[in-house]
């Protein structure tokens, strides 16, 4: 067989399969918000900065959550992109790659700020938001608020 | 003539798409810039900017969420390959209230028409912070 047949029968093959499903390359590109200047995360300064700082530096959080008498600010963002090829029998199963976004914001690598009681900067952490934030602590009684029975 | 009947089937055989969708509904950036910490109330929140989207109790204080976000999709798929890509971007604002609904703190960030059709190795580089 000659190169140049070879070659054709080849391509012929690769044609068949990917009509057919059997063989898929794909190459995705996923962006969710955007991410913060690391010289506006690394210009804060715990102790000294206050909320009202965080807010016009950094802008709105994804997130608010109650940490003890403070308060934990969370920004997050993806830019990724990512290559699968995917290869199937007709009679096999296989699982692909994909790249989906729904309601999965607290997946996202980012920032978290942690405000004290006072409203200044205790610290901040970076990281996948859903290992920084606290667990979910309400409800919880205010003092001097009953809550029946 | 064979390799012209190729070129002209080959197109046939492509597909592609672009799909926009968008979470609530949008709000004015001026709205939200007349808020005044200190001066503002509840009130003035709800009559301006409406229901917010996400409430949050701290402690004696609470922090309303306002968010109108929009996701761009595109596809292009070919023979044996496909990209695609998904852009989300979103308008959001917190708005931090002490315990007599008094606005202490708003912060804001506009970036919802930053989304765009994206596909890989066709989009422009992200710039950090944009639209803060």
């Amino acid at each position: 067989m000659s190169a140049p047949r070879g070659a054709a029968r080849l391509a012929a093959v690769a044609l068949v399969c990917g009509l057919s499903g059997c063989l898929q390359g794909d190459y995705n590109l996923g962006r969710v918000h955007q991410p913060l200047a690391p010289a506006d995360v690394d210009g804060l300064r715990p102790g000294v900065d206050s909320l009202s700082v965080v807010l016009a530096r950094l802008g709105a959080p994804l997130f608010v959550r109650e940490l003890g008498e403070g308060i934990a600010l969370a920004y997050g963002w993806l830019d990724e992109e990512n290559w699968n090829v995917e290869a199937q029998l007709p009679l096999g199963d296989t699982g692909g790659v994909q790249f989906t976004y729904g309601n999965t914001d607290q997946q996202l690598p980012g920032v978290v700020v942690f405000i004290d009681p006072s409203l200044m900067v205790r610290r901040i952490e970076r990281g996948v938001l859903r290992d920084l934030l606290p667990t979910k602590a309400r409800p919880m009684t205010l003092e001097g608020e009953a809550t029946g029975g | 003539m064979r390799s012209l009947l190729a070129a002209a089937l080959l197109p046939l055989l492509t597909g592609c798409f672009l799909d926009r969708a968008a979470l609530n509904t949008p709000f004015d950036p001026a709205a939200v810039s007349s808020l005044q910490p200190n001066a503002s109330t509840a009130d003035d929140v709800t009559r301006l900017l409406g229901a917010p989207v996400e409430v949050v109790q701290l402690g004696r204080r609470s922090a309303w969420r306002y968010e109108y976000e929009i996701t761009k999709r595109a596809g292009l798929f070919l023979l044996l390959f496909g990209t695609r890509g998904s852009d989300t971007q979103s308008d959001r604002v917190w708005v931090f209230f002490d315990e007599a609904d008094n606005v202490t703190h708003v912060g804001a960030t506009f970036d919802a028409s930053e989304a765009e059709y994206a596909l890989p190795g066709f989009s422009s580089a992200r710039s950090a912070g944009a639209g803060k």
